[in-house]
């Protein structure tokens, strides 16, 4: 059998993860629609249905995409924490599967399976609690109609019409570097990652300020930046997107270096 | 089967395991002797890959450990003396575990769970630390993997539970397995071990078989003051004083585990008896 990847162990490595942990996760998502049907529910009587705003699109894409980060990097750092307990983490290294296996499987959780069930429980509640405050606003005169939000459709930056880049698949990119934060630190992954996330945003801003101040020429106006236009989106879009890959690269090295 | 060639380990800067060239074989049943802090654990997670020697190299079925690779790592289990067990029955762990395990014999571990009187229907967080073990002890004995490494086995088992582990391990065996037993209570593994390696400073300080133990050793209780002076080691007990010395008869006494250990710790002439 190919040492590197075999599609038998690694489905075994699906099923072990999902046995060991299916009553957290079932409990979790439980927990998750709880709060979000209570949420939503606050909404629609502290403010939509005496204001007659309903369910606003904003609040149910920042209610979504804030629990998508906030679970997601969470959920993410503590992936590999097993690794920084000498129990816990001979047992994670001694299975006899593959690092690459290994390494996919929290790809497969983490990127692949969690977002897909957050969507789900999301839109599950939204449609409802959405009905829920139009069948309130038809009641009012001047009640307004709730729509059901598309959050595949919202973009942290919007180029042009054609090119943006999409806040959904860029969580993946955030969720990667968590991942390999949980990999790499042996405690307190969670608390590291940001703080590194914290110095090197810091770093980059600052070879921003160096590069506009000190190495732009001096007449650096729009003319200057328009020429640049072309392939500065692609640069930066290529760039969001990569940290992801990029990322789960550096984490098998990680997890093929680890020692416990 | 594993071959250790001039290996060595330190966490940072403390040298634990310096140069150890030794090679063990299938068939027979390793007692890892030493003090604590000698580098006994170290040695095991170096071979079963959980840690990287600094220098030197290790093979274990001609694999590298420290590569992990799916086919060692199948071949190899550690039962460690602190260890982790997921939230899960019995069952499920077998279920979803031994898969990974293509030797791994049913049937095999429901008899020596049976024999250790582990109920199937159990949930493994529910269980104590002795049951845990028990059960990780059958795991590691249904998976047939060629080389088993156990560190202190028999820490937390009951009395019973230590004299149905000797049944089952006497059963358990293979020829083509190699066991290495890390332990301190040695009085309980005495029938099971058929070679002895003490490490001491991260070196091997005696790796001898049993029988070769017999044959140049003696155990017993010393006939004078003439006897006492010429042994490698004397203690005195309720019987009178036992003494280790050089056998001179050719007749075989019984190896006591803890009184070789203690001759071969405290007077180096010991071991050097065994070159000469």
């Amino acid at each position: 059998m190919n040492q590197f990847f075999a599609q038998k162990r690694f489905s075994l490595l699906v099923l072990k993860h999902w046995a060991d942990n299916k009553k957290r996760y079932t409990l979790s998502l439980l927990a998750y629609v709880g709060l979000l049907i209570t949420w939503f529910t606050f909404g629609l009587i502290i403010m939509g249905i005496p204001e007659g705003s309903g369910l606003p699109e904003e609040v149910q894409r920042t209610t979504f995409f804030f629990s998508l980060f906030a679970v997601g990097t969470f959920y993410a750092s503590q992936y590999f924490s097993d690794l920084g307990s000498r129990e816990k983490g001979s047992h994670f290294l001694l299975v006899p599967a593959s690092h690459f296996e290994k390494l996919l499987c929290s790809v497969f959780f983490t990127m692949i399976l969690f977002p897909l069930l957050l969507i789900a429980c999301f839109y599950l509640v939204d449609i409802i609690m959405v009905a829920i405050a139009n069948s309130f606003s038809a009641n009012r005169p001047n009640g307004g109609r709730s729509t059901v939000t598309n959050i595949f459709e919202v973009a942290l930056i919007n180029f042009n019409s054609k090119r943006a880049i999409y806040l959904l698949p860029f969580s993946l990119s955030i969720t990667s570097l968590f991942l390999l934060g949980s990999v790499y630190f042996k405690k307190y992954n969670f608390i590291k990652t940001i703080i590194t996330g914290f110095v090197v945003c810091l770093l980059f801003f600052f070879l921003v300020y160096v590069v506009t101040q000190h190495i732009l020429p001096e007449k650096a106006d729009d003319y200057y930046f328009s020429k640049i236009a072309h392939w500065f989106p692609t640069f930066v879009q290529v760039l969001a997107y990569a940290v992801a890959p990029l990322s789960w690269v550096a984490a098998y090295y990680v997890l093929k270096g680890k020692q416990v | 089967m594993i071959q250790l060639q001039n290996l060595s380990f330190a966490y940072k800067k403390k040298l634990i395991l310096n140069g150890l060239t030794l090679d063990f074989e299938p068939g027979h049943v390793y007692g890892l002797l030493g003090k604590n802090g000698t580098g006994k654990s170290s040695l095991l997670r170096n071979i079963a890959g959980l840690l990287r020697p600094q220098r030197g190299s290790i093979k274990v079925n001609g694999h590298t450990p420290f590569d992990r690779l799916p086919l060692f790592l199948e071949d190899v289990f550690m039962v460690p003396e602190e260890f982790y067990l997921p939230d899960v029955p019995v069952s499920n762990f077998i279920a979803y575990y031994a898969p990974f395990y293509p030797r791994f014999e049913v049937e095999q571990f429901r008899k020596y769970i049976s024999i250790f009187e582990i109920p199937e229907d159990n949930t493994l967080q529910n269980m104590s630390y002795g049951q845990k073990k028990k059960v990780l002890i059958s795991f590691a004995l249904a998976t047939r993997a060629r080389v088993l490494l156990m560190d202190e086995p028999t820490n937390g088992l009951d009395i019973i539970s230590k004299s149905q582990f000797r049944k089952i391990m006497a059963e358990a065996m293979d020829d083509d397995q190699c066991i290495i037993i890390s332990t301190h209570q040695v009085k309980d593994l005495e029938h099971l071990i058929d070679r002895i390696t003490i490490i001491d400073e991260g070196r091997i300080l005696f790796n001898e078989t049993m029988d070769s133990i017999a044959r140049k050793l003696s155990f017993r209780f010393a006939h004078g003051p003439e006897d006492i002076a010429t042994a490698y080691y004397n203690e005195s007990s309720f019987g009178g004083t036992v003494v280790v010395t050089h056998n001179t008869t050719g007749e075989e006494s019984k190896v006591d585990l803890e009184f070789l250990y203690k001759a071969i710790v405290t007077n180096p002439a010991t071991s050097k008896s065994f070159h000469q």
